[in-house]
């Protein structure tokens, strides 16, 4: 049950009652935990409070994240972090480095990391060296990058970019490891799909 | 029939992020035959027919691809019928597909951050996107 964060719900039951509209009783106890209690689950004779948090932090958008600490912290110090709204481990937040970034499996997590640190940074720090770049087929005015890794001769990392912008108009970037096998940019993106670079050179939209 | 993004939007009862409609909203959503990407997911022309487990796919749509860790659902939506999708589970690191559709009528994927992508009566597969790791790689080859 959503608590406090079904304030808005809560309310608007509460000025049906006040207005006189009768029927409402079941919601009495769901509107007293509402006032004192976060989330809560309830089970066969027990029930599971949560304290409201100490805080909450937003990006303009309204979306959950904080830049340099936890995006939400409760009393007893248990937190979450987040960057734009994606729920991200504590290291993306307070330590970012090219060590854990390497070690992430999840690209959106790797993202939020590198987007902490600066594309920029990043490609110096992890010493990416550009090998060949073309147009991304259907993402008018963005390219497909391949880099190579200093310490890594198996593997190529290919920058790619979104093909929708975000709310203030930039565009997400994603780094991707391919095989060194890839001898361009469009086989990596290619081979990213399992499909046939001609296939991949086919692409007209991408969204 | 020609459908715009907010066509589209109405017909799954979801809509995009407002920045994406502001630029999307009334424009006509292009259906092609040939392969498009929509964010991490490509949809490409396939020969291959779905098994027995595909089920007809809803005018209001049906989430092929659903929404993890904070992300947006992928839904599939028929405006016109006439389409059936086989969502599959791969277990296997490199078989990439995750649904396969026959359609004879123009269907559409619509992700909230992506708008909608238009895909011409035909079959296709949706495809997702995978990443080399060469330590398994090598595990892989020893």
């Amino acid at each position: 049950v959503w608590g406090q964060w079904d304030a808005g719900w809560l309310g608007w039951t509460a000025a049906h009652r006040a207005i006189g509209v009768t029927g409402l009783d079941v919601v009495d106890g769901i509107q007293q935990i509402g006032r004192i209690s976060g989330m809560w689950w309830a089970r066969r004779g027990v029930a599971v409070l949560t304290s409201h948090p100490d805080h909450i932090h937003q990006d303009p958008a309204g979306r959950l994240h904080n830049e340099t600490g936890a995006a939400m912290r409760w009393p007893d110090g248990w937190s979450i972090w987040a960057w734009h709204g994606r729920r991200v481990p504590e290291w993306v937040i307070t330590d970012p480095t090219p060590e854990r970034i390497a070690a992430e499996a999840n690209v959106e997590i790797r993202r939020c990391a590198i987007e902490h640190m600066g594309w920029d940074r990043w490609i110096d720090a992890v010493g990416l060296r550009p090998i060949a770049s073309c147009d991304d087929p259907g993402n008018p005015g963005q390219t497909l990058d391949l880099h190579t890794l200093p310490d890594d001769p198996d593997t190529l990392v290919l920058l790619v970019t979104n093909g929708s912008p975000e709310r203030d108009g930039t565009r997400r970037r994603y780094g991707l490891p391919v095989p060194a096998t890839c001898r361009t940019p469009l086989e990596a993106a290619a081979w990213t799909y399992d499909i046939d670079p001609t296939l991949y050179a086919q692409i007209a939209r991408r969204t | 029939m020609t459908m715009t993004l907010t066509d589209i939007e109405t017909l799954a009862g979801r809509e995009c992020y407002g920045h994406v409609r502001e630029l999307l909203a009334d424009v006509e959503v292009p259906v092609l035959g040939g392969p498009q990407p929509q964010g991490d997911l490509l949809a490409v022309p396939t020969d291959r027919h779905h098994d027995d487990s595909a089920v007809d796919v809803p005018r209001a749509g049906v989430d092929i691809i659903e929404a993890v860790n904070g992300g947006h659902a992928h839904t599939l939506i028929a405006p016109d019928g006439g389409a059936t999708v086989q969502v599959r589970r791969p277990t296997e690191a490199d078989d990439l597909v995750l649904a396969v559709i026959e359609c004879t009528r123009p269907v559409y994927l619509l992700h909230a951050e992506h708008g909608a992508t238009g895909l011409a009566a035909g079959r296709w597969e949706i495809r997702g996107q995978r990443e080399f790791d060469a330590a398994e790689a090598r595990r892989v080859a020893d």
